[in-house]
């Protein structure tokens, strides 16, 4: 009693108003409703554990990808994986191209391009990597050996 | 049959006959502490999942609260956790959650029952407005709310089931409570 008293007394002091509003009256369902609830409440007590188990885990999983589709989330989702589809594409486009290997090129692709590219080459590099080019005498000069490569070069020596 | 009895039954040999009876002391209580907060459609269900909870938990309760009080936490816990899922789901339920079908209020906005040349309301038309007020308040504010106005739960007892202070309790309420008035005068 000392309980609702002070509480009326709370309210009055906050709200006069309020306080002096009674306080709705309502109908509460009657036994019936409550004793199918009992039921109800014992059925699911009653459950066996992993038919509960299996319910719950199956609920958080759904609970779960249901998130993905709230609209606010599900649009980060469709950006961020986009992002990830194009970097993934673009980075796989600008991989380069197999690289041809001195290998995959015949004789004649390298015949030709050494012709094409003498120039670039210097005579001792040359000399040291055709096993078949004689050994040159001490006595030829620097200058020989150009003229020798630029006009008398046959691919006889490759 | 106090609590304590009732415990002593759950914990002999007759367990169900004791939660028969904690069922049937509690219901109507716990039933419109829910109904309060989720509204009367989805009160079936969280009253429900409170009770099962409570069955579970019963085991270890360890009398370091009453009863009731950990009855009451339950069945906030099961609403707010229902509200907080609705809400993710973009459904909130806006039902009143107080009354009979007949009392129910429709949906409607305050302006409907203060225009400016109005008649005072009578007491009816008031405490419908005051249920469109008490449905306004955040969710929280509404519990600490109903259960001080109709449940007329000490602070001390309500701190326990809200896990809250009593002052900040007392705050909430005040709040609540003016928010309420603004509401009823028009002033919102």
């Amino acid at each position: 009693m000392k309980n609702l008293e002070n509480i009326n007394e709370e309210l009055k002091g906050i709200s006069p108003l309020l306080s002096s509003i009674e306080k709705p009256t309502v109908e509460t369902p009657n036994a019936l409703y409550f004793e199918q609830m009992q039921q109800r409440v014992w059925g699911e007590i009653n459950q066996p554990t992993s038919a509960i188990q299996k319910e719950n885990w199956l609920d958080n999983l759904l609970q779960k990808v249901e998130g993905l589709f709230i609209p606010q989330y599900a649009l980060s989702y469709a950006v961020v994986l986009s992002f990830l589809v194009l970097s993934i594409s673009y980075f796989m486009v600008q991989k380069p191209t197999n690289e041809a290997t001195l290998s995959s090129l015949t004789d004649t692709e390298i015949q030709t391009y050494l012709a094409e590219n003498i120039d670039e080459f210097e005579e001792q590099t040359l000399m040291q990597e055709n096993a078949q080019t004689p050994s040159l005498e001490k006595s030829v000069s620097a200058e020989q050996i150009n003229n020798y490569l630029e006009n008398d070069f046959t691919t006889e020596l490759l | 049959m106090t609590d304590s009895q009732l415990l002593e039954l759950f914990h002999s040999d007759a367990p169900e006959k004791a939660f028969k009876l904690l069922m049937d002391k509690y219901q109507v209580r716990l039933y419109w502490h829910i109904r309060r907060i989720v509204g009367e459609s989805n009160t079936d269900d969280v009253l429900q999942n409170t009770f099962v909870k409570a069955w579970r938990g019963l085991e270890n309760f360890r009398n370091d609260s009453q009863l009731f009080s950990w009855l009451y936490r339950i069945a906030t816990n099961e609403s707010i956790s229902f509200l907080n899922k609705e809400k993710r789901h973009q459904h909130i339920s806006f039902d009143v959650g107080l009354g009979s079908d007949e009392n129910e209020i429709e949906s409607s906005a305050p302006s409907q029952y203060l225009q400016a040349d109005a008649q005072p309301l009578d007491g009816e038309a008031l405490q419908k407005k005051l249920l469109l007020a008490i449905d306004t308040l955040p969710d929280k504010q509404k519990i600490v709310f109903n259960l001080r106005y109709y449940d007329e739960m000490p602070y001390e007892e309500m701190s326990k089931v809200l896990d809250t202070s009593v002052g900040a309790l007392k705050a909430s309420y005040h709040h609540a409570a003016k928010k309420i008035e603004l509401f009823l005068i028009g002033g919102d």
